[in-house]
C-alpha cells in the first residue's frame, strides 16, 4: 500500500534502480541521500578489501569511512572517465597504503621487499620447507593464519595488486587506474607478489 | 616492450595472445619449470580466494549514519560577514550597558522570584529529567516519569517485541 | 580611566559567567545494558550496577541484575556521538547547549535504536550516577532489558566499549 502522496505504480512493475552515474550527478548537487545509496552499494566490498589489507576490523572500519568521506568531498571532481567504483577504489587504496606505510615508519609492521630481479629464477621450484611437515594435514584456521602472515609480509603496493587481482578479480587496467600506475608496473608487481607468496605458502598448499 | 616478468604474469593470467603468445612460449622453452610455476600461481590464487574471506561489515547502517553525520556537521552555512558600519554603540558603551542590564536583571530576580522556587531549582539542579519522549513507531508508546523516592528518571517503552533467549545481544 | 575600569570589570564578570551561559557539552556518558531477572537466590550485582540495584528493584520489580554490555563516550565538542552498549541496542546522543543551567546538568537529545530500528527519541537533562536515567527495554528470555545512562567523570571512565561474553544464568524458579 503506497504511503499518502506517493505515486501509484503497476503491481508488477520493477522498481527503477538509479545507476551510479545518476547517483553521482545527484551527489554533485549536494544530495546526501544519493551518496547514502552509493555508500550502501559499496560499503561491503570496500570494507572487505581494506580488511584484507590491514587485518584489523576497527582500522578497516575507520579507513572505509575516511575513504567515503574523501569521496564525498571530492565528488565534484569526478568526471566519469572511469566507473565510480574504480574511482572510489583509488581513493580507498591510497588511504590504505598510506596507512600501512605510516605503520611501517612507526615500526609496527615489517615488510620484506628484498626480492629483486636478480634473485628470481622463474623456473625455480626449490624452496626451503618451513612449518608443516608433509604428513600433517592443514586446518582451515591454520591456512588462514599462514595466508594472513604471508600477506602481511608484502609491501602495501604488492599486497594491493595481489588482492585486487586474485580476490577482487580486477583486470590490469582497473588495478592500474586504482593505483595510479602503469599496467606494466601492475604486472611486474603481481609477478613478484606471487613469487613471494608462493615461497611462503608452498608447504601449505602442497599439504592440503 | 614488456619485461620478462610482465609477459610471464600475462601468460599466467591467459592475457597473452597471438604472436606475442607464440613468441613467449618459444622463450619459455629455455625454462622447463615454467608450466609448473604457472600452475603454482593459479593454485595460489585459488587458495587466496578460498581462505581470504573478510568478515562482513557489522552494523552497516550505523556505518552509513556516521558518515552522513560527519558530512552534515561539515556542511554548515557560513555566516555572512557583517557589513562594517559606524554606530553610537562603541565597545565601552555596550559593555557598560550590558553590565548595567545584568545587574538590574539580577536585582529583579532576587526581588521578584519567591525563595521556595529558587530552593526547588537548587534541588533539581542535580536531578535527571526527561523533557519529552516519543516514538515514530505506531506500535510503541514512550512515556516518562520521575521517581522522587529513588531520584531516577525513567523512559518507559511499551509495545516492544519479546526477545527469546537464543537472540544474541552482542 | 573610570570607563576602562568598568569595561575590565564587565569583561571579567562575563568571562566568569560564560560557562553557565553557554552550557558546555557533557564530558562523558556511561551507558549499560542490564538484564533484570527474578531469582530465588539472586546473585550480587556487578560492581558497576551496585549503586543502581535498589533503584532498579524498586522501579522494575526484579531482584537480580547482570551487565550485558557497556559503553562510555567522551565529548570534547558539541557533535553527535554513538553509545553502543550492545550491537542490538545503541543510541545516538547529541548534546544541546543550554543557558542558565548550573554545572552537573547536561541536556541532550537521545535516539534509541534496536538493530537499526528506531525505537524512540527524547530530550533529557542527564546527570551523575546519583540521578541516572533508566530506559525500559523489551522482555528478554525470563527477564527485562533496561538501559542505564548517567554522566561520568572522564578520568574514572575512559571511553571504551565492553561487550561481555554474555551467558544468561539459569533461573532457579521464578
Amino acid at each position: 500500500m503506497p504511503l499518502k502522496g506517493e505515486p501509484l505504480t503497476a503491481p508488477n512493475a520493477a522498481p527503477s534502480v538509479p545507476d551510479d552515474g545518476d547517483l553521482v550527478s545527484r551527489c554533485q548537487r549536494g544530495d546526501t541521500a544519493a551518496f547514502n545509496e552509493l555508500v550502501t552499494r559499496y560499503r561491503g566490498k570496500v570494507f572487505a578489501m581494506i580488511y584484507n589489507m590491514v587485518h584489523n576490523e576497527q582500522d578497516a572500519w575507520d579507513l572505509a569511512q575516511d575513504g567515503f568521506l574523501k569521496a564525498w568531498k571530492s565528488i565534484g571532481r569526478f568526471r566519469g572517465q572511469s566507473s565510480f567504483y574504480t574511482w572510489l577504489y583509488r581513493i580507498v587504496m591510497n588511504l590504505t597504503i598510506d596507512f600501512l606505510r605510516r605503520k611501517q615508519v612507526g615500526g609496527e609492521t615489517e615488510f620484506d621487499d628484498s626480492i629483486g630481479l636478480r634473485n628470481i629464477d622463474p623456473g625455480s621450484v626449490t624452496t626451503p620447507r618451513t612449518g608443516i611437515l608433509p604428513h600433517e594435514k592443514v586446518t582451515g584456521d591454520e591456512i588462514r593464519a599462514r595466508i594472513d602472515a604471508a600477506v602481511s609480509r608484502l609491501s602495501p603496493e604488492h599486497r594491493a595488486v595481489i588482492l585486487m587481482r586474485e580476490i577482487e578479480g580486477m583486470d590490469y587496467r582497473e588495478i592500474a587506474d586504482a593505483l595510479e600506475c602503469s599496467m606494466g608496473t601492475v604486472m611486474s608487481r603481481l609477478f613478484y607478489a606471487r613469487k613471494k607468496m608462493q615461497s611462503m605458502l608452498r608447504d601449505v598448499y602442497e599439504n592440503l | 616492450m614488456k619485461t620478462f616478468e610482465e609477459k610471464f604474469t600475462a601468460w599466467v593470467d591467459g592475457r597473452l595472445t597471438g604472436s606475442e603468445l607464440a613468441a613467449f612460449e618459444r622463450e619459455l622453452e629455455e625454462h622447463p619449470e615454467a608450466l609448473a610455476e604457472k600452475e603454482a600461481a593459479l593454485e595460489l590464487g585459488g587458495l587466496l580466494r578460498a581462505h581470504l574471506a573478510a568478515p562482513p561489515l557489522r552494523n552497516a547502517d550505523f556505518f552509513n549514519q556516521q558518515i552522513l553525520q560527519q558530512i552534515e556537521s561539515s556542511v554548515r552555512p557560513a555566516a555572512p560577514a557583517p557589513a562594517p558600519r559606524r554606530s553610537f554603540w562603541t565597545l565601552p558603551r555596550m559593555a557598560f550597558s550590558g553590565a548595567f542590564l545584568l545587574l538590574l536583571a539580577s536585582l529583579l530576580y532576587f526581588a521578584a522570584v519567591p525563595n521556595t522556587r529558587r530552593e526547588v531549582r537548587r534541588d533539581q539542579q542535580y536531578v535527571t529529567n526527561v523533557l519529552n519522549a516519543q516514538s515514530d513507531d505506531p506500535n510503541i508508546t514512550a512515556t516518562s516519569f520521575h521517581s522522587d523516592q529513588d531520584n531516577v528518571n525513567v523512559v518507559w517503552l511499551d509495545g516492544l517485541s519479546y526477545m527469546p533467549p537464543d537472540h544474541k545481544l552482542k | 580611566m573610570a570607563r576602562l575600569s568598568l569595561l575590565a570589570f564587565c569583561l571579567l564578570w562575563l568571562a566568569g559567567a560564560c560557562p553557565a551561559l553557554a552550557g558546555e557539552p557533557p564530558t562523558a556518558i556511561w551507558s549499560g545494558l542490564v538484564l533484570a531477572t527474578n531469582n530465588a537466590h539472586p546473585a550480587e550485582a556487578p560492581p558497576k550496577l551496585r549503586k543502581f540495584a535498589g533503584k532498579l528493584r524498586n522501579i522494575f520489580g526484579y531482584n537480580q541484575f547482570e551487565l550485558v554490555g557497556e559503553n562510555s563516550q567522551r565529548w570534547e565538542d558539541p557533535y553527535e556521538r554513538w553509545l553502543i552498549p550492545s550491537k542490538e541496542f545503541y543510541m545516538s546522543v547529541k548534546p544541546r547547549a543550554e543557558r542558565g543551567e548550573h554545572g552537573g546538568r547536561h541536556r541532550m537529545k537521545i535516539v534509541l535504536f534496536q538493530n537499526r530500528r528506531q525505537l524512540a527519541e527524547f530530550e533529557t537533562h542527564l546527570n551523575g550516577a546519583e540521578s541516572p536515567l533508566f530506559i525500559r527495554g523489551p522482555l528478554y528470555d525470563r527477564g527485562q532489558l533496561v538501559i542505564v545512562l548517567h554522566v561520568v567523570d572522564p578520568a574514572e571512565n575512559p571511553p571504551h566499549a565492553i561487550l561481555t561474553p554474555f551467558l544468561p544464568r539459569a533461573s532457579n524458579g521464578d
